[in-house]
């Protein structure tokens, strides 16, 4: 089967359609009243992505399935000019779980340490690792990064931050 | 009626120009700029940054800010589109093919004349539109009973689908996955708990605050990541006649006037964005033109048709939102959300009761689209660096505001954590078009269509009759049928055409 769109996009379609059919296998577990609704989105969901898994891997279906939508012909009017995104180059795959990565190691840091003191791991790190920064200016970075975050939402408005699971489970 | 109006109109400039609120609009204006000046990021992530500064501000001080910095972020990107080449937001693209060349031939202060004058404009012709559809808006708001809602929630999530660029059945997908998350958690309307997994955190539904934060900024913040700012082309110096660039507005009043009706027509359609509205308008205004030839050269004209549609469909978006709750475009969506954490209700309710934050709406766009053509004209050369900050710097600070703000609302990690699931759900959607701003909207609209839905069966005492038989009904859901046909139509009819 050959596919008409990136590895990366089927799967992701496909992850899609898996969560689809997992509410569709609950929402019959559920009373009358309350599956109806669902069902009435689930069922042309479900047609929707049959239709684009069709056109994925169908070129010539795929025209006709699948009309561009929009209400005017923008990528003609996009082939003259050269918007921000064209102009970027294509994501290289190790870049983008590298920055994914990066966004889980926050939450973690977060949920471990509390939102202060992973900030300023965070914000060093990534500078100085993933941006290959130089020490001085990772530092730089970290410091104004927190303190501006500091004044705004500690000194302004006192919000009462998250400070972590360590904090919770051994000194509160 | 208009005694009240004018009234409340009088109450919210009170409330509004008094020391020191009124710093507000300034900050809200610049930081608009700002962001809309970098490319990448843009007005829809400046305003779900800023919601969590708004938690402790109130009503009328939080839409000064929020509505200042939408206002800002418009002309923002138009400075970096003219000055090198960049457009800060998708919205500002179709600018940069008259405005770069012009820059380059240098008259790059009569293009950002041209285009703050046409965004200051436009913006004040959209907002007049509102302004004088505020009485229409009640009596719609009036009229429209539980199954008209239904109705207009269904229409609404066939037009998002229907009309954002890209694939269809992508955009059908988005909307279809948008309303599935909206029935997560304990369904008030009906009685019982749907799709929480077990989870004790889903049984309040998912927020609409983490979803807007993780769909826009964390989801931009990782395309900073991974992709980088683009490279500029060397900026321009400012040269030219500023002074050159306002007067060419009058000189080509009809382009602008039409750009704007265009603009604000297209706000008005629910999930329809700025990027339409400006390509609709150049394409306007090069079809309209004696010398189409001439566009993409350095043709004011093609500065002007852009920026006017883009700021006067901000004005157009406010009326199905404010009267109906429906968002007309991504940053209303995000602006609804806002509406929540303050206690707003839009609809009858807010003409009522709230009239003066309607008011303080409208005034605020005014202010910041005048505001911001000044100050983006006097510093454009010093906004246009803004641009050279390097994506690492950028990236990591939008993630720690995202998970801020995401926390803020209702003080819980939990919160965090889902913002940044529907972060890179975001991501993913970016990178294969699928189209982000039909999630949210029928997020929105979700909720709402199923509360109706139940409550016209109510009204009919269980016939489903109720939705055939009313002609409002009838009328928004033949609507409805044509724009999901349409874009079928369409493709069958040009390729009868190349066919033949």
């Amino acid at each position: 089967m050959k596919l008409r769109v990136t590895q990366g996009e089927f799967l992701f379609t496909l992850s899609i359609a898996a969560y689809v059919i997992v509410l569709l296998i609950l929402s019959f577990g559920y009373a009358v009243e309350s599956r109806l609704f669902p069902l009435l989105v689930l069922v042309p969901t479900m047609v929707f992505l049959a239709l684009r898994f069709i056109s994925m891997t169908n070129p010539r279906l795929s025209r006709i399935l699948e009309p561009e939508a929009g209400m005017i012909d923008i990528e003609k009017i996009q082939r003259l000019a050269q918007t921000a995104d064209e102009r970027k180059v294509m994501a290289n795959r190790r870049e983008e779980f590298k920055v994914i990565l990066w966004t889980i190691s926050l939450v973690a840091l977060v949920y471990l340490l509390g939102i202060l003191p992973a900030i300023a791991l965070f914000v060093f790190l990534f500078v100085r690792f993933y941006g290959r920064k130089k020490v001085v200016a990772s530092v730089v970075y970290t410091l104004a990064t927190w303190i501006f975050v500091y004044i705004i939402f500690v000194a302004v408005l006192q919000a009462r931050l998250y400070t972590g699971i360590l904090d919770l489970t051994f000194f509160d | 009626m208009l005694a009240h109006i004018l009234s409340e109109a009088v109450n919210a400039a009170s409330l509004m120009f008094q020391w020191p609120d009124c710093l507000l609009l300034a900050a809200g204006t610049l930081i608009g700029e700002l962001f809309g000046a970098l490319p990448g990021l843009g007005g829809v992530v400046a305003l779900a940054l800023l919601i969590p500064l708004t938690y402790e501000m109130t009503m009328v001080q939080a839409m000064m800010l929020l509505m200042t910095a939408q206002g800002g972020s418009a002309f923002g990107g138009s400075i970096s589109a003219i000055l090198i080449n960049i457009p800060g937001e998708s919205v500002n693209a179709a600018t940069t093919l008259d405005g770069y060349p012009l820059a380059k031939q240098g008259k790059a202060a009569t293009a950002l004349g041209a285009s703050a004058t046409a965004s200051a404009l436009g913006a004040i012709f959209g907002v007049l539109v509102l302004m004088f559809s505020i009485p229409l808006m009640y009596k719609i708001a009036l009229v429209f009973g539980p199954p008209e809602m239904f109705a207009l929630a269904i229409l609404a999530m066939t037009t998002i689908a229907a009309v954002t660029e890209g694939s269809l059945l992508k955009g059908f997908i988005a909307a279809g996955l948008g309303v599935l998350i909206s029935f997560i958690g304990f369904n008030r309307v009906i009685g019982g708990v749907r799709f929480t997994f077990g989870s004790a955190y889903l049984w309040d539904g998912i927020t609409l605050m983490p979803v807007v934060i993780g769909l826009f900024a964390i989801a931009q913040a990782i395309d900073l990541g991974v992709k980088g700012v683009p490279i500029a082309e060397k900026a321009q110096l400012i040269r030219g006649s500023v002074w050159e660039g306002i007067k060419s507005i009058f000189k080509h009043k009809w382009v602008f006037l039409r750009s704007s009706l265009t603009g604000t027509l297209i706000g008005i359609i629910p999930g329809v964005g700025g990027a339409v509205a400006n390509w609709l308008a150049y394409g306007q205004a090069v079809q309209m033109s004696k010398e189409p030839e001439s566009f993409g050269k350095g043709n004011i004209q093609g500065v002007i048709a852009p920026e006017a549609a883009n700021d006067a469909k901000d004005g157009g978006a406010l009326i199905p939102t404010l009267a109906l709750g429906v968002p007309g475009s991504a940053y209303c969506a995000v602006l609804l959300g806002a509406f929540l954490v303050h206690g707003v209700i839009p609809g009858p309710t807010l003409f009522e009761q709230q009239m003066n934050i309607i008011w303080v709406i409208i005034f605020s766009l005014v202010v910041s689209n005048i505001l911001t053509s000044v100050i983006g004209v006097v510093l454009a050369r010093h906004l246009v660096k803004v641009t050279t900050i390097p994506a690492v710097f950028l990236a990591p600070i939008v993630f720690i505001l995202s998970l801020l703000g995401a926390f803020s609302a209702r003080l819980d990690i939990t919160d965090a954590l889902v913002a940044f699931i529907f972060g890179i759900i975001g991501y993913f959607m970016m990178k294969y078009r699928f189209p982000r701003v039909s999630l949210l909207i029928a997020l929105i609209l979700g909720y709402m269509a199923e509360k109706t839905f139940f409550q016209s069966l109510q009204l009919a005492r269980g016939s489903y009759a109720i939705f055939v038989t009313r002609p409002m009904t009838v009328i928004l859901f033949v609507v409805a049928i044509f724009s999901f046909l349409f874009p079928y139509v369409r493709s069958y009819a040009k390729r009868e055409r190349m066919g033949a």
